[in-house]
């Protein structure tokens, strides 16, 4: 396993989609360390996906900042191009892509302005898509394979981008139980070779065994940064919640 | 690094089907059309007769008519069929064309005011014409970004509304128009024509749409990422809308170019980018070089029946409609394109 150093520093992020409106976060601070599985569980409407857009750089922050650390340098995520790569809960992709395609569309912060894909793109996309065990699907469509398959690919599109950290949106909702388990399996393999993942899950029976620590959000509570295993046998996941919950 | 030899040959680019067809057919069969369509027409050449005098009415005919006609056809129809590609794809729709941010409603508008007020004096026809598109365009921008800052769907919305605006305001003029002198005048404009092409209009017209295509052949690759949602074309390095924005505005403005000179020519825009993406795939890195070659054929086919199946000249719309809309129903009949 690789080890990194560096972390993900989130200091006193604070947001609200209107200025009288509530906070989705207030004062929230964190550091992730990069190479770890991170899960932001919560109840619908908890502020989940709002959260991972405020990681992913689509929604400003009303204060507060979210910083990438390492030994050497340290430098606000969002100024750092392809650095997080995003994987939507449904994604529409109008045209009918080839699987190879639609993966190299992951190289666009490697590949210059009016230019196109060269032979180390090419062997990157076979790579990544050999790890996925996907190597049969270059060539199929889109539109031929399950929502399973389809799942991997996007996964695939998202390791063709080689980002620093990668965020999921609610990864296993409309997945299957055997597909979940794949999905599970695969966030795991991923972490073994060392990549930084925040998922969102509003499932916590779930996560435990897929996650090293939990952002947890409610509505009326304070956002809470925890370890995974300090959710064992403590009440804090009823709370959030608002039902009797254990792991 | 080895990698296993499945399903992928060693070409990188491999298309959607076994297509037989390929990019260096399409300039074969682009080459060889131009040459057809330059020795068919009223002056026909008979090829087994010694060539005319140098100075005879045919080479003129051949030299400062037929030829800028056929080069202006062949950048008009590649300008029209790359301007719906690029719509189509940053409006995530197959049925996108320019005409959905109002510039045709604006082009006509504008060029029957031109007809209206000028007269027969095609420069301010066509400057007229190409004024209103892009005040059209700026109309639907404006409206656009009071709806919605930064989306897709309030551009539909805002380009809706300006259409209808200026099919009112042509309406009018027709209303308001000579029946004899001016009406008739306003309908073949509409209906559009390659017939008034000159060395003049072809020098100012392509000034603006090869700039545009040449970028565009340089862009192909980049503009599949316009083709995903936001949030993904966030995440892998397209963080603003200018970029958006610039496209759009410069496939738009190839349109209203063509179309301040030819006239409302449909179907072209909308046909050919599906039926390029049919054969050669979803890929715009690959469907852009065939989508112009498939333009500039089309429009060349349909501007050589425009002018030599009736002694007369037909208007050109009518034949890219009719063979737009019989292959529009191909595709679809056929399931290769799905509803």
């Amino acid at each position: 396993m690789k080890t990194n150093q560096g972390f993900l520093s989130i200091k006193s992020l604070t947001f609200s989609y209107q200025p009288q409106a509530k906070f989705v976060l207030r004062n929230f601070s964190c550091e992730i360390p990069l190479g770890t599985r991170t899960a932001i569980l919560g109840l619908n409407g908890s502020g989940k996906s709002t959260f991972l857009n405020l990681l992913l750089g689509m929604l400003p922050p009303d204060s507060g900042s979210i910083k990438l650390q390492d030994y050497s340098s340290r430098q606000d995520l969002s100024s750092i191009n392809g650095a997080v790569g995003y994987l939507p809960q449904l994604e529409n992709i109008p045209f009918d892509y080839l699987v190879h395609q639609y993966v190299m569309l992951g190289r666009l912060s490697h590949i210059p302005l009016f230019s196109v894909p060269d032979e180390n793109d090419q062997n990157i996309i076979r790579e990544v898509l050999d790890s996925l065990k996907m190597a049969d699907f270059y060539d199929k469509r889109l539109r031929e394979i399950s929502g399973g398959e389809l799942q991997r690919v996007r996964l695939a599109r998202i390791l063709a981008q080689e980002p620093e950290i990668i965020l999921m949106d609610e990864p296993a909702t409309h997945l299957d139980i055997k597909n979940k388990r794949s999905l599970y399996e695969l966030i795991n393999d991923l972490h073994n070779e060392g990549k930084t993942l925040i998922y969102s899950s509003h499932d916590p029976l779930e996560i435990s065994d897929t996650s090293d620590y939990c952002v947890l959000m409610s509505q009326n509570k304070e956002t809470r940064f925890v370890a995974t295993y300090e959710l064992k046998d403590s009440d804090l996941l009823s709370e959030y919640f608002e039902t009797e919950l254990r792991l | 690094m080895n990698f296993p030899k499945l399903s992928h040959p060693e070409s990188p680019v491999t298309l959607n089907k076994p297509s037989q067809i390929s990019t260096s057919h399409l300039w074969l069969v682009l080459i060889l059309i131009v040459l057809i369509a330059l020795f068919i027409g009223r002056y026909q050449l008979d090829p087994l007769q010694e060539l005319p005098d140098a100075d005879s009415v045919f080479w003129q005919l051949f030299f400062r008519i037929r030829f800028p006609r056929i080069l202006l056809a062949v950048i008009a129809g590649a300008g029209l069929a790359v301007s719906g590609l690029v719509m189509q794809t940053i409006f995530h729709n197959p049925l996108a064309d320019a005409g959905i941010m109002g510039v045709s409603q604006g082009a006509g508008f504008g060029a029957a005011l031109g007809i209206l007020l000028f007269g027969n004096q095609l420069i301010w026809v066509q400057t007229s014409s190409f004024l209103f598109s892009l005040i059209a365009l700026a109309l639907t921008i404006l409206l656009s970004s009071e709806i919605g800052r930064g989306k897709i769907l309030p551009l539909v919305l805002a380009g809706i509304a300006v259409s209808a605006l200026f099919s009112s305001g042509l309406g009018i003029i027709k209303y308001l128009a000579d029946p004899i002198n001016q009406l008739p005048g306003i309908v073949f404009w509409l209906l559009g024509s390659l017939s008034a092409v000159n060395w003049g209009i072809f020098t100012r017209s392509s000034i603006f749409i090869l700039p545009i295509l040449v970028f565009f052949f340089f862009y192909r690759w980049r503009l599949n990422i316009h083709a995903l949602d936001k949030q993904v074309s966030f995440s892998l390095g397209m963080k603003t809308s200018w970029e958006t924005y610039l496209i759009l505005t410069a496939a738009v403005l190839l349109t209203a170019v063509i179309i301040s000179v030819s006239g409302i020519v449909s179907w072209v825009g909308l046909i050919i980018p599906n039926f390029s993406r049919v054969v050669f795939g979803a890929d715009t890195k690959s469907t852009m070089i065939n989508t112009i070659l498939l333009g500039g054929i089309f429009m060349i086919i349909c501007d050589t029946l425009a002018r030599t199946l009736l002694p007369g000249e037909i208007p050109l719309g009518i034949f890219t409609a009719l063979i737009g809309s019989a292959l529009f129903v191909f595709l679809l009949t056929t399931r290769k394109i799905r509803a």
